[in-house]
């Protein structure tokens, strides 16, 4: 059956355009106070998209002419808008180089807890001379060695989240126990079959275990990994998103860009016996016609442009190539992260223009009440991998 | 200061869990974990115009002779990802946790405060604690192995570090000057260079100072070298002195070391932490504090204390039967991931154990319940407001720190029925005057200092 087509937006800054800020619409990001990213996200939930993402890297941004710098934590961020919105679904991107797997356990189930149900996390690397040094502990290391790493310190993440069986607290007043501890799991196990160590060949670490947080309300928040088009076959970044990825996010392309890397995604995934969404990760700029689209994405390189791959032009025509790339149309694609060139802009035009198309093209359901971010992707919510393990014992 | 003068008292509101004097039992216990619970009460301490919410840490489920401890609450949210979400639905109370310096870095604790502090407008807190201990350790990639000798000067360091960074932005820094495409004054970052035994760190911090200047630091540390680098670091300090004469002198002994390091004595707030029960008379609430005590120390609990102090295996024993006729044995502990289980002198606790069944002819859960049973304030709701306020007069605080004995709607009787004599007395505030913890708590204009 083919899922349910995924449309999310991104928050971060003023938009995805390096000079959005500077354009007089945009709020005022002076304060770092979230006020803006809050606007955003209660506009996307109104217009009924899945999720939102909140970029992040540890670092301060590199000093460079026009752009944005400084930013909040966020995963902080992304609770604190938890309670504040009540469908959309919340995905800040997470960096697993520095920061130990048991806080991003435990700080990403309690994201799922206070959101209720609606958390997910882009899991990121640091490659970067500056990160490593604000943390003082490591030297930087080279992408595919910190994707190597990645991919384990997930899957540790993971097993926290499964650490707590779903039934485990029984508040049982005859025996006075709070917990059953039987369904409470260490997890310091080797991380790959055949391992010598815990911790895998990519720089041996153990957590013990268990999660000092109670399994999360979706059992496991939703985990996507950002890939660009280019990542070769058998990049350790490709092979994290195949193996430890619910969501793959294809970057640096426009969407017939996407259909190589969507493809090479699945097969990948699919020799690990797994089945991943695949999405493209897609800077939109809309207009009321290509000549105001037009016009808009040179004003906006005009204040600082990078030269990404966008998709310049009308709802209409991005509603019709959405829905050609979709997978329920014969296309490749299980969703869309658009990225709103200008979110005081594009964020508008998506939420009045766009969404009503996708909706009648059967691209965007309205979200029961008290679907999960799970529920809305048309992802089952994971049984404890230990509560397997005992029922088979 | 002088002693009676009147002054106003600091209420903070403890969520607490997984310590014996959390009722799970009671068909009023909520969810422990829910966010529905913390924002429950954090509304009711907002209601009652609280200084601050707090919230402790937990970074391993304790273990008894081996296995999961079960016969508390076992298993909470992490704090600054509850505190995060409650500065959304929250709008003046101040929100602190406890963050351990043994288990995270400078840079990334500093970031996520600064995070915290500047989403909630400048009401962030953060209470300062550091271990050695390995058996927490063993949650974490980088293990956990601090000699207990460097405890505080990692503290310490840890403590100069994330402060140089939350002031690392100059004023005038964020420029947001969008005609000329200058939206932060490169010269006004302060790289952070520090070198030192505990870390080794070159920064630039990704935030600027929050509207209260930086986070107000806590502190519980009661050895002669936590006294010192409370009294010349925090802000607020949680005492364990639970009598007015101790407190007296606590408070008087924390002043003159803040004077000592080139502070005002009442630059550091002093709050211990104290239970209440409330009744329509005073024999109601004492016998409701029996009954509370009582579920506070199940027939399985009162064993589990015994195994504490004599660090052996009771199992065999009748809670309702007489105290172990065996003595205490030192040597490893049967009791993992308690802060204060190595530091108890086994013989004189059981010797105290003893004397009081002895005199009063209790049985092991009795005398466990006294034992364990924290200080308490039990009166009507006018004669706890004295007792407080007599506390306070005394200068034996500068405020209290409630712990509710239920989740989460321990704190509403307090805030109903208490607060408002409080304020009659003219001695808690009716509504906030501030927007900021650091004012809220009378510490307005010194983040910088």
């Amino acid at each position: 059956m083919t899922p349910p087509y995924a449309v999310g937006t991104s928050l971060d800054g003023a938009g995805d355009a390096p000079g959005a800020w500077r354009l007089a619409a945009s709020p005022d990001l002076t304060a770092f106070d979230g006020h803006a990213a809050r606007e955003a996200a209660l506009l996307a939930e109104s217009a009924g998209l899945v999720f939102a993402t909140l970029d992040d890297a540890l670092a301060l941004q590199d000093d460079a002419p026009g752009r944005l710098r400084g930013r909040l934590d966020a995963l902080a961020t992304a609770c604190w808008l938890g309670p504040q919105t009540s469908r959309i679904g919340l995905l800040p991107t997470v960096t697993l180089t520095h920061t130990e797997p048991f806080h991003v356990s435990t700080a990403t189930a309690t994201l799922d807890l206070v959101s209720e149900g609606r958390a997910g996390v882009v899991v990121d690397v640091s490659t970067d001379a500056a990160s490593a040094a604000a943390i003082g502990r490591r030297a930087p290391a080279p992408a595919d060695v910190v994707w190597a790493q990645a991919e384990d310190v997930v899957e540790v993440v993971a097993r926290l989240w499964d650490s707590w069986e779903d039934d485990a607290e029984v508040r049982d007043l005859a025996t006075s126990r709070f917990v059953d501890r039987e369904r409470l799991h260490y997890v310091d196990a080797p991380v790959r079959a055949g391992d010598p160590a815990p911790g895998g060949p990519t720089g041996a670490f153990t957590v013990r275990g268990p999660s000092i947080v109670p399994r999360p309300p979706q059992g496991r928040p939703v985990v996507a990994v950002r890939v660009p088009v280019a990542t070769p076959a058998d990049d350790p970044r490709l092979r994290t998103a195949a193996l430890r990825a619910d969501l793959v996010l294809l970057t640096g392309a426009d969407l017939a860009g996407t259909r190589e890397a969507a493809a090479l995604v699945r097969e990948a995934a699919g020799a690990a016996g797994r089945e991943v969404r695949v999405l493209a990760s897609l800077r939109v700029v809309l207009g009321d016609d290509d000549a105001d689209a037009q016009r808009r994405a040179a004003e906006l390189d005009a204040l600082g442009g990078d030269g990404a791959p966008a998709f310049v032009g009308t709802a209409d025509a991005l509603a019709e190539a959405l829905q050609r790339s979709a997978t329920g149309e014969g296309g490749w694609l299980d969703g869309v992260e658009l990225r709103p060139a200008a979110l005081a802009e594009d964020l508008p035009r998506v939420a009045r223009d766009l969404a009503p198309r996708l909706a009648e093209r059967g691209l965007l359901a309205a979200s029961p009440p008290g679907a999960t971010l799970r529920d809305r992707l048309g992802l089952a919510r994971p049984a404890s991998r230990y509560a397997r393990a005992q029922v088979s014992a | 200061m002088s002693a009676a003068s009147g002054r106003p008292l600091h209420l903070a509101a403890f969520f607490q869990g997984v310590n014996h004097t959390t009722v799970w039992s009671d068909p009023a216990a909520g969810s422990q974990v829910a966010f529905s619970s913390f924002a429950h009460m954090a509304r009711a301490a907002e209601r009652g115009t609280f200084d601050f919410f707090f919230l402790a840490e937990g970074l391993r489920l304790r273990e008894q002779k081996g296995l999961i401890h079960d016969l508390d609450v076992v298993g909470r949210p992490e704090s600054i990802a509850v505190l995060s979400a409650l500065a959304g639905v929250t709008t003046h109370l101040g929100l602190a946790a406890t963050m351990s310096t043994t288990f995270n870095e400078p840079y990334e604790l500093a970031r996520r405060f600064a995070t915290l502090d500047l989403l909630s407008g400048g009401r962030a807190g953060w209470n300062i604690v550091t271990s050695s201990d390995a058996f927490t350790g063993e949650n974490f990639r980088r293990g956990g192995y601090l000699a207990h000798a460097d405890r505080y000067s990692r503290a310490a360091e840890f403590a100069a570090l994330t402060r140089d960074l939350w002031g690392s932005w100059a004023p005038g820094a964020v420029r947001g000057d969008r005609e000329g495409g200058e939206f932060l004054r490169e010269a006004l970052v302060r790289e952070v260079v520090h070198s030192g035994p505990q870390f080794d760190v070159r920064a630039r911090a990704t935030l600027p100072p929050s509207p209260q200047g930086r986070p107000v630091v806590i502190q519980a540390g009661d050895s002669e070298e936590g006294r010192d680098f409370a009294a010349s670091t925090a802000d607020v300090v949680f005492s364990r002195h639970s009598t007015r004469e101790a407190g007296t002198s606590f408070v008087a002994d924390i002043r003159g070391r803040a004077v000592r390091s080139g502070r005002r004595g009442g630059d550091v707030k002093v709050m211990p932490a104290v239970s209440w029960v409330l009744g329509a008379t005073a024999q109601e609430a004492a016998e409701r504090a029996q009954r509370i005590r009582f579920q506070q120390v199940s027939p399985a609990n009162a064993i589990a204390f015994a195994e504490q102090v004599w660090n052996r295996d009771l199992s065999d024993l009748d809670p309702d039967g007489p105290l172990p006729d065996v003595e205490p044995v030192e040597g490893e502990l049967l009791y993992q991931g308690r802060a204060a289980s190595r530091r108890v002198d086994r013989a004189a606790v059981s010797a105290q154990w003893r004397e009081l069944a002895r005199t009063r002819g209790l049985t092991l859960r009795e005398t466990a319940a006294e034992m364990s049973s924290h200080q308490s304030f039990v009166g009507t709701p006018a004669q706890v407001a004295e007792e407080m306020l007599a506390f306070v007069d005394a200068d034996a605080c500068d405020g209290f720190v409630l712990t509710p004995h239920l989740n989460p709607g321990g704190l509403d009787d307090f805030v109903d029925e208490v607060v408002p004599i409080l304020r009659e007395r003219g001695r808690f505030r009716r509504e906030y005057s501030s927007t900021t913890l650091r004012g809220h708590l009378g510490l307005d204009g010194r983040a910088d200092g």
